[in-house]
């Protein structure tokens, strides 16, 4: 038997990156629906995002 | 109302954060083009259509994980290869779920038939542009749209070019063009800088990264830095609180 997918096989990969790299972009982000956000929850998210808080040079523009 | 002085955390829509955020995408386009060009070589080099090449840009949109797959394009499809593609896009996209996470607490505030379309388009530029002007107080998602409109846009254009132009680009490291992506990022790190103290998880997410780049094949040190540079930084956080 071939396996050989044909023409199809590109859009096959195609479709299969593309749901499988959308479920990434939202995985978090569905995940984080369901978690409270305590004090560390939210100290992890900051540093996850290696953002400024108050003191933020950009803030007064 | 301008796009950054939000007296509240309740996202709004304005023109103002489109145009900001368009600028502000604008400053890293240039990148992304010659990324995207050597990306759209890739397609054209390994026999990709046209037609295949846009396609895939436009619903899969991942830069490294399409320039991956490209390096190792079997011949022949089966069904084993799709199933190694979409295991390979969830390894090199595993660092997004982070990014997902990150942003729930703007973007979930959200209706969702906003927010769930917006991340389609989620890229490691635009989140940070994005989460960049977050930390600075604003909360409009127009914002991360516009960011999104001229990456999007050019990355767009860049790979339509690179097809075109095909094996001129196909040695990025000759011209130093992979270079361009890092040095970005490094740079979107200096005005982040408040202290030493905060420099730790960055340093522990380093050493990480390079610690398991060295003993595991494959791209799990993006992952592993990731986490244990946030997990770092969340601990230092906590115990100052």
């Amino acid at each position: 038997m071939s396996d050989d997918l044909g023409a199809a096989g590109v859009w096959l990969v195609i479709a299969a990156m593309a749901a499988v790299t959308y479920v990434t972009r939202i995985g978090g982000f569905v995940i984080m629906g369901y978690v409270p956000l305590t004090r560390r929850v939210r100290a992890f998210l900051s540093k996850a995002a290696a953002r400024r808080r108050s003191r933020s040079p950009c803030r007064s523009r | 109302m301008s796009a950054i002085d939000s007296a509240t955390d309740k996202p709004y829509w304005s023109w103002a954060g489109l145009r900001l955020g368009m600028r502000r995408g604008l400053t890293i386009t240039p990148g992304v083009m010659v990324f995207g060009l050597v990306v759209g070589a890739a397609a054209e080099r390994h026999g990709l259509s046209a037609f295949e090449n846009i396609a895939m840009n436009l619903l899969v949109y991942s830069g490294i994980a399409q320039l991956v797959a490209l390096e190792i394009w079997p011949k022949t499809i089966t069904w084993g290869a799709v199933a190694s593609f979409a295991l390979l896009a969830g390894i090199l996209g595993a660092r997004m779920v982070l990014m997902g996470v990150a942003i729930r607490p703007w973007f979930g505030r959200l209706p969702k038939w906003q927010s769930y379309p917006l991340l389609f388009y989620l890229t490691d530029a635009s989140w940070l542009i994005s989460m960049r002007y977050h930390a600075e107080g604003g909360r409009d998602p127009a914002v991360y749209l516009g960011a999104t409109i001229s990456i999007t846009g050019g990355w767009m254009a860049a790979v339509i070019a690179g097809y075109s132009l095909g094996g001129f680009v196909a040695d990025p490291q000759r011209y130093g063009v992979d270079l361009v992506m890092p040095v970005f990022f490094a740079a979107m790190l200096v005005p982040l800088w408040t202290g030493r103290r905060r420099a730790y998880g960055w340093i522990v997410a380093g050493a990480v990264a390079v610690a398991v780049q060295h003993f595991v094949d494959g791209w799990w040190f993006i992952v592993a830095g990731s986490l244990a540079g946030s997990l770092a930084g969340a601990f230092l956080d906590a115990e100052r609180a």
